[in-house]
C-alpha cells in the first residue's frame, strides 16, 4: 500500500463511517472499481485499519464529549446507588447500553462470517443500493406515521426528542445497527431510519445513532489494538498512525457537518446517491468481469 | 426467590463463560478462528456481559426492598 492509498482510504473512512453510506461498501468498491490491487483481508492491512477505527472513534468522543462526560458520570452515579431517577442523561446512558448489547453480540459472533460471504465488490454493490432502498423508504414511512397523541403530526420534520426514546426503541436501534454487518448497508443510515420509524425527529435520532455507534467503532479498534505489535503489523505502523489522525479530522469534520444538516436536511438524497454509486459499481464490475 | 436472583444467575454463567474462553486445548463454540486456542477477545465479552448482570442484580435487589 503506497502512501497515497493510505491517505485516500483515511479520508475515505472518516467521512463513509459516519455519512449514511457504508464504509464497508466504499472501502470494498472503490479500491476495485480504481484498479488498486489491495489485500484488505490481509495481517498488515489489519493494523492501518484498527487506526482508522480509532481515529473516527475518537473524532466522535471529541464532538460529542460534553455529552459523553455528562452520561458516564450519571451512569456511575446510578450504578453506585442502585436505582434509576428521572436524570435525562442517565436515561441517555441506560439507552445506549440497551443499545449497544444487540450490535456488540451479532457483531462479534457474525462479522467474520458475513464478511466471508458477502465482502465481494459485486454483493456491496448490491447491498449499497439496498441501503438506498432503506432510507427511502424509511424517509417515507415516516412521513406517513400518524401523529403521537398529544404530539405534533411526524410528517414535516415534526416529530420526537430523544426523551421519547424507550428501552425497547433501544433495543431496536441496537438491531437496526446490526445490519450494518453487512457490507454496503450504513450503520448510520440504518439507525437512523429505526429511529425515524419510532417518531425521533431526524437531528435526535443522528444524534442517538452517533452516539451509539462511538462505544462499537471504539472497542473494535481497542481490542485490535496488539496487532500494532505483531511482525506483520510494524512495517505499516507510521501510516497507520497518519491515516488514524486523517480518518479522524475528515470524521470530525463529517459530523459537524451532519449533526447541522439533520436540524433541517433528510435521508433522501443520501439514498439517491446510494442508488447512483451502487448501480454505476454494480455495471463496472458486470462488464469488466466479460 | 427474589428478582436479583436470575441477573446474579447470568452473571455466574457469564463469569464461568469467560473463564471457559481462557482455557486452551477445550473445543471452544462460536469462534472463526483455531476452537482450541485462547481467546481473549471472547472472554472480555463475557466479562463485560457480566458486569452488566451484577450491575441489573443491584438495580432489582434495591427494588425489591
Amino acid at each position: 500500500m503506497s502512501v497515497v492509498q493510505a491517505l485516500w482510504l483515511a479520508v475515505l473512512q472518516g467521512v463513509s463511517e459516519l455519512f449514511p453510506i457504508s464504509s464497508i461498501g466504499h472501502t470494498v468498491l472503490i479500491p476495485r472499481l480504481i484498479g488498486w490491487d489491495l489485500d484488505q483481508q490481509s495481517p498488515t492491512f489489519l493494523p492501518f485499519l484498527v487506526a482508522l477505527h480509532l481515529g473516527t472513534a475518537s473524532a466522535l468522543l471529541c464532538f460529542f464529549w460534553r455529552d459523553w462526560l455528562a452520561i458516564v458520570v450519571a451512569l456511575i452515579r446510578s450504578v453506585a446507588r442502585g436505582k434509576l431517577s428521572t436524570d435525562p442523561d442517565e436515561r441517555l446512558g441506560w439507552l445506549l447500553v440497551f443499545g449497544t448489547i444487540p450490535t456488540a453480540l451479532l457483531g462479534f459472533f457474525l462479522e467474520s462470517r458475513l464478511k466471508a460471504l458477502f465482502a465481494a465488490p459485486l454483493a456491496a454493490s448490491v447491498f449499497l443500493i439496498c441501503n438506498g432502498f432503506i432510507m427511502f423508504a424509511g424517509e417515507r414511512l415516516r412521513r406517513r406515521q400518524p401523529a403521537a397523541a398529544g404530539q405534533p403530526r411526524a410528517g414535516r420534520d415534526e416529530g420526537l426528542g430523544l426523551e421519547s426514546l424507550t428501552w425497547r426503541g433501544a433495543v431496536l436501534i441496537g438491531l437496526a445497527q446490526s445490519a450494518a454487518l453487512l457490507p454496503g448497508i450504513s450503520r448510520s443510515g440504518s439507525t437512523i431510519v429505526a429511529g425515524l420509524l419510532l417518531k425521533l425527529r431526524h437531528e435526535p435520532a443522528a444524534r442517538f445513532s452517533f452516539l451509539l455507534a462511538t462505544p462499537v467503532i471504539l472497542a473494535a479498534g481497542l481490542l485490535e489494538v496488539p496487532s500494532f505489535l505483531t511482525p506483520e503489523g510494524r512495517p505499516l505502523l507510521g501510516l497507520a498512525i497518519v491515516g488514524g489522525l486523517l480518518a479522524g479530522v475528515t470524521a470530525f469534520l463529517s459530523v459537524k457537518f451532519l449533526m447541522r444538516y439533520f436540524q433541517i436536511g433528510r435521508l433522501d438524497p443520501f439514498a439517491y446517491y446510494c442508488w447512483a454509486f451502487g448501480a454505476l459499481s454494480l455495471i463496472v464490475l458486470t462488464v469488466a468481469r466479460r | 426467590m427474589t428478582r436479583a436472583f436470575v441477573p446474579a444467575l447470568l452473571a455466574v454463567l457469564f463469569v464461568l463463560a469467560a473463564v471457559f474462553y481462557l482455557i486452551p486445548g477445550v473445543t471452544h463454540a462460536l469462534v472463526s478462528d483455531s476452537p482450541t486456542a485462547i481467546h481473549v477477545k471472547h472472554a472480555i465479552l463475557f466479562a463485560g456481559l457480566a458486569v452488566l448482570s451484577l450491575v441489573w442484580a443491584r438495580f432489582a435487589a434495591n427494588a425489591t426492598r
